[in-house]
């Protein structure tokens, strides 16, 4: 992994340390100033990356409004339903009553766990940074991991500097091209 | 020979004549100069060469190539409009007003946009939004700062009364749809050196052109101009990569 130690703020650092990062073998580029952050990282038992595009580490108010529009409670409160064993429970509960609405129920809830499951196993020790919200990257000065190829597409994209960093990022990652997640409440 | 002051282009596919033959139809009570320009045929494009389906880079490729035509016409601003618009009598009425004004130092006025299911692109609810910014318009309130502040508050951008529009517009912001708009020569500029090679669709780059703060971006209130109901050339052109990804996963939870 290529990593930097301090915080970048502007396309024309991005820029610099992108192109001594391609210059190398590395598949990733870790933009973590944090240096907590980045020990945490580099003390995972298994080094090896998930196949994620980018990932940000970045959390919101719990009340205030993402890019998007959606409210950082929502993420929190998708988390704690499929967290809770309590929850889980219930739900395995559910699915006893003969009623239509419970059984509905049921099924939206084990669609949500199996995607939780499926997100967790793509993210391997990531995951157990914060939690992990899949594609809505916001565009803040955050830290940062990226994959050798959304650097290379960023740099080419953005060629003439004209967006900051932060939305340069943000643009690339709304589209459906690659696989980002935001890492909310890390640690 | 004098410079037109405004010129009007409408893209147009040449594989999608019947759109070109409704637009004529329809347009016959609009009293404006519309060119018509072939747009750029995603299916004569190379895959491999493109970041995006091809019929979504095609779409910012003939936003490109309608910003190279006006920068050659010598003109002021360029009314942009897509083939697929509803133009209906209120839109032709919209439209003659608009051509009349003075469009002084507005780099990109949003004439159309995209609302679906009553939500805009951020997820505001855009009937509410409309209505309540039509009633402070109405009620000469949009003129005091603390309204504006507050629905600044709201809605993340400011509202303003255009002087030279007489109407309500949203500043700063543009939303999804590059159905119908106007621009200026520094906005087309714009268009012409951003996102080539195409990774963004055309309604997100405008909107990150839109975000740099550079332009004089607005939009209409109320979206003047809809798209019709046609079959679309560029729609489930792509599927995200991260949710198939996730779909494979969740396959092998059941197996």
């Amino acid at each position: 992994m290529f990593t930097t130690q301090e915080h970048v703020y502007s396309w024309q650092e991005f820029e610099l340390i992108s192109l001594d990062f391609l210059k190398t073998e590395e598949r990733y580029l870790f933009l973590i100033g944090d240096s907590d952050l980045r020990e945490k990282i580099l003390s995972f038992d298994d080094v090896s990356l998930p196949d994620l595009d980018l990932i940000q580490f970045f959390d919101l108010h719990l009340l205030e409004k993402g890019e998007l529009g959606i409210r950082e409670i929502h993420w929190r409160i998708s988390n704690l339903l499929t967290e809770s064993s309590v929850i889980v429970l219930l739900m395995g509960a559910l699915v006893r009553v003969q009623v239509k609405l419970a059984k509905k129920i049921h099924t939206r809830y084990i669609f949500m766990l199996r995607r939780k499951r499926s997100l967790m196993s793509l993210m391997r020790q990531f995951a157990l940074l914060g939690i992990a919200i899949p594609h809505y990257i916001e565009p803040r000065k955050s830290p940062l991991v990226m994959s050798r190829s959304f650097v290379r597409d960023l740099l080419e994209f953005n060629t003439a500097g004209e967006l900051s960093l932060e939305r340069a990022f943000f643009a690339l990652a709304r589209t459906a091209n690659y696989k980002c997640v935001r890492i909310s409440k890390y640690f | 020979m004098t410079k037109p002051r405004l010129v009007a282009y409408l893209i147009n596919l040449d594989r999608r004549p019947d759109r070109w033959n409704e637009f004529v139809k329809k347009s016959t009570g609009l009293g404006l100069p519309i060119t018509r320009l072939a747009a750029v045929d995603g299916l004569l494009l190379s895959q491999e060469e493109l970041k995006l389906p091809m019929p979504v880079a095609a779409c910012w490729m003939s936003h490109q190539m309608v910003a190279e035509e006006f920068l050659n016409s010598g003109a002021e601003h360029c009314l942009v409009l897509e083939d697929d618009i509803d133009l209906d009598a209120k839109a032709i009425l919209g439209l003659e007003n608009l051509w009349q004004k003075e469009l002084m130092d507005i780099d990109l006025l949003q004439i159309g946009f995209c609302v679906s299911h009553d939500r805009l692109s951020n997820r505001i609810v855009y009937s509410a939004q409309r209505r309540l910014v039509k009633l402070l318009f109405h009620g000469k309130l949009l003129k005091n700062k603390v309204p504006r502040r507050i629905l600044k508050l709201i809605y993340g951008y400011e509202f303003r009364v255009q002087k030279n529009l007489r109407q309500p517009v949203a500043v700063q912001t543009f939303e999804l749809g590059t159905h119908a708009y106007i621009m200026s020569s520094k906005f087309a500029n714009a268009i012409l050196s951003f996102n080539s090679p195409v990774y963004l669709p055309a309604d997100l780059a405008i909107m990150e052109l839109t975000k740099t703060g550079k332009y004089n971006v607005i939009r209409l209130n109320e979206s003047l101009i809809n798209q019709n109901d046609s079959p679309s050339s560029i729609s489930n052109a792509s599927s995200n990569s991260l949710e198939n990804e996730l779909a494979r996963f969740s396959s092998s939870w059941n197996s």
